[in-house]
């Protein structure tokens, strides 16, 4: 079905539109939300939120830019409040204000990812901590700047650098954690 | 200003893997959605398959279906057999000297306004109604009873109504005399007339015709009567070819109006006239107009005497006017398969009890009833095993950096699973099924009737059985079961055509087979389980008909 037959379809809610709407991206979306989440449920619960927005906000869609682009925004929008929301319900911090100039990159050298499955490298971005998390995935996968991220995450910019330098640290750390502790099971 | 980004290897090699990752989204989520959206959401044919949806579209099919038969059977039945006109056969058989107003005769009206005008082109005489015919007769016999009576019989004789003012055939003749008919009722045996309660005698001489043409008719109107009876058979004819029903308001008032009636004592006064009195044809006390078809307990003259030698065959109104339809009932099965390319063809039968009606004329019609329909859908079930000497497998073990009891294994070394499709376990599927089909017969050879039939029918689910699959590989290990099976729906609408070949055995009882196609119009199965392609049926449809 062509783009724009299946938006009018969702736009006047038929349900085989959606249907096919949701099969064309539910699976690129379902990986951006594993991104985001902590864990697979928690993925799940934002594929669905982002999904509803996204036909509960087609009637405002201007056809101006990629209609996936428009979709992919509403996902990570979501997932973002979806964190937001649940680090109100923990009460706690997830930012952590450092001192930037203080902060130092570990210098062990980056293994190579070729043997790494991409299960376990999702398992260590879904590994950090919330606001390392979010920082970490809008300015490596969303291109984000740390401006950016500091007006949409309302933190500011050093933080935003700190969030994101801790969150190397630590994924650099659990990629030579890896190749230490590789086992060739006979 | 755009901030110059820092992009670090690590970045890189995250964003290199995981920015494509496009793992299958889990099957729950589009159930929620789905759910969540239901409010909102609609399909063209989702209400179909609802409760409500059933019960609108049947009651529309069924509306428009008793429609179309209700619309064929009154234009189809002849206005006689409602009761408001006689027939142009009658009339053609019968003539003007026989018109009958009798039980399947004409509904008169006592209303001057109802009544036409039918103009005298040959004569250029006034238009011929019934008020002036009673002014007619108001001018031969100023004065007289019976000009009241001619005005207004009710007011005449207030006892008269519609029970007691007897209706009673007259024949109308030329102004020479009374056909055969009134002769043979004028002879009747103790025939009479009855005025006020009063039995009046009957002469029982032929040329006493003449003597009641004589005395009823006026003067002016016996001169023109073969005119006024030509115009008035004209006005019948053209009123039955038109078949508005509304014959009787109009010129049966005219003819009626020239009708004598005979007047049937009041309750009262106790005196009930004998079978076979009629009206006197010396005795001009007759009472004119009020017409009224007889009843089962005052039957009209006709019914009383006997038909005329002469005025051709006696019609009945059930022979001469049959019904067009014919019904029948039948015991249907059904043999098929639902075929889906790419997939094993399931199998389905089905038991039905239909009733049809078919027109006659038109060699159609329709056909429902109620079936229950069985398929035995196959599953497809995916089995998992490993084999047990395997040579082992590769995997990971990792320490989260703050959690050490974190461990992952994952990926064996080969694979060594082995994966089966098992599509020999059955469900089974139990429909009710609601048909309407619609039947049209093509031609006749001898004893074989060929025609076509095609029609919607609606499936709704009763049960499901779904038997688990028993697999199990030797030297092999079990890991997981997945139930891939196409689910059918709750409601299913096809649509059938077939060929029909009937056999009649005897008047009454034939066989039919029916070679059909199925065309399943909502799919057979569930949006979300469905197969790729879509699902058709074929099969054949078989049984015995009773024709009433």
């Amino acid at each position: 079905m062509q783009e724009y037959k299946l938006i009018s379809g969702c736009i006047s809610g038929h349900r085989k539109a959606q249907s096919e709407l949701y099969a064309l991206y539910a699976g690129k979306f379902y990986g951006i939300c594993l991104r985001y989440a902590s864990c697979q449920a928690e993925a799940e619960d934002m594929l669905q939120e982002g999904f509803i927005k996204i036909f509960s906000s087609l009637k405002s869609y201007r056809a101006e830019g990629s209609f996936e682009g428009w979709m992919k925004r509403i996902i990570v929008n979501n997932a973002l409040n979806h964190i937001r929301s649940h680090f109100r319900h923990l009460n706690t911090t997830s930012f952590e204000d450092v001192d930037v100039e203080n902060l130092q990159e570990t210098e062990d050298e980056v293994p190579t990812f070729e043997q790494i499955p991409i299960e376990i490298l999702l398992r260590f971005v879904q590994g950090l901590p919330e606001g390392y998390r979010m920082v970490f995935n809008l300015y490596v996968f969303e291109n984000y700047t740390h401006k950016q991220i500091a007006e949409l995450c309302s933190i500011s910019e050093n933080t935003s650098k700190t969030q994101l330098m801790r969150a190397r640290n630590l994924l650099q750390k659990k990629i030579i954690g890896i190749s230490q502790h590789a086992i060739l099971q006979p | 200003m755009k901030e110059n980004k820092e992009i670090q290897p690590i970045d890189e090699l995250f964003r290199q893997s995981l920015e494509g990752h496009s793992p299958p989204p889990p099957p729950g989520v589009w159930k929620k959605i789905r759910i969540q959206l239901g409010k909102g959401g609609t399909s063209p044919w989702q209400f179909l398959t609802s409760s409500v949806g059933i019960i609108i579209v049947s009651a529309v099919i069924l509306i428009v279906a008793g429609l179309l038969v209700f619309n064929t059977y009154f234009s189809a039945t002849p206005l006689s057999e409602t009761g408001n006109v006689i027939t142009s056969s009658k009339i053609k058989t019968q003539g003007i000297n026989n018109i009958k107003n009798s039980n399947s005769g004409i509904k008169t009206h006592t209303s001057k306004d109802h009544a036409p005008s039918v103009p005298n082109q040959l004569t250029g005489n006034p238009a011929i109604t019934p008020s002036s015919l009673i002014a007619l007769s108001k001018s031969a016999k100023p004065g007289s009873d019976d000009v009241n009576s001619l005005e207004n019989p009710i007011k005449s004789n207030p006892s008269a109504n519609h029970k007691n003012a007897a209706f009673r055939e007259a024949n109308i003749t030329d102004s020479e005399g009374l056909t055969d008919q009134r002769s043979n009722k004028l002879t009747a045996p103790a025939a009479g007339m009855v005025k006020s309660g009063k039995v009046i005698p009957v002469q029982p001489e032929k040329n006493a015709t003449s003597s009641l043409t004589d005395n009823l008719l006026p003067e002016n109107l016996k001169n023109n009567l073969p005119e006024v009876l030509a115009t008035l058979q004209q006005e019948q004819e053209k009123a039955i070819t038109s078949e508005t029903g509304s014959w009787g308001d109009g010129q049966g008032s005219a003819i009626a109006s020239l009708v004598p009636v005979e007047e049937k004592p009041a309750p009262e006064t106790g005196s009930i006239p004998e079978e076979g009195k009629v009206i006197s044809s010396s005795n001009p006390e007759v009472v004119w107009g009020n017409n009224h078809p007889g009843t089962s307990d005052n039957p009209g003259i006709s019914d009383i005497s006997h038909p005329p030698a002469n005025s051709g065959p006696a019609i009945n109104p059930n022979l001469s006017h049959p019904n067009p339809f014919s019904y029948s009932i039948g015991i249907i099965g059904s043999i098929g398969q639902v075929l889906v390319n790419g997939l094993n063809p399931n199998n389905f039968y089905s038991v039905n009890v239909l009733a049809g009606i078919s027109h006659k004329k038109l060699n159609a019609g329709i056909e429902t009833g109620i079936g229950y329909t069985q398929y035995k859908d196959r599953g497809i079930f995916e089995f998992e095993y490993r084999k047990t000497d395997t040579t082992g497998y590769k995997g990971y073990s990792l320490f989260n950096a703050y959690d050490s009891s974190y461990l992952f294994v994952f990926k064996p070394v080969t694979s060594n699973r082995q994966i089966f499709v098992d599509t020999n376990t059955r469900f089974s599927y139990t429909y009710l099924k609601v048909p309407l089909y619609f039947t049209k017969q093509i031609f006749q050879f001898g004893q074989l009737d060929l025609g076509i039939k095609t029609g919607p029918s609606c499936d709704m689910l009763i049960t499901r059985k779904e038997v688990q699959p028993e697999y199990s590989l030797p030297g092999s290990q079990f890991i997981s079961l997945k139930n891939n099976s196409n689910t059918m729906l709750s409601t299913s609408w096809q649509w059938l055509v077939a060929p029909q070949i009937s056999w009649n055995i005897s008047n009454n009882l034939f066989f039919r087979f029916e070679p059909a196609i199925v065309f399943y119009l909502n799919n057979l199965y569930n949006t979300k389980d469905k197969p790729l392609a879509t699902p058709y049926g074929i099969g054949i449809w078989t049984g015995l008909w009773y024709r009433f």
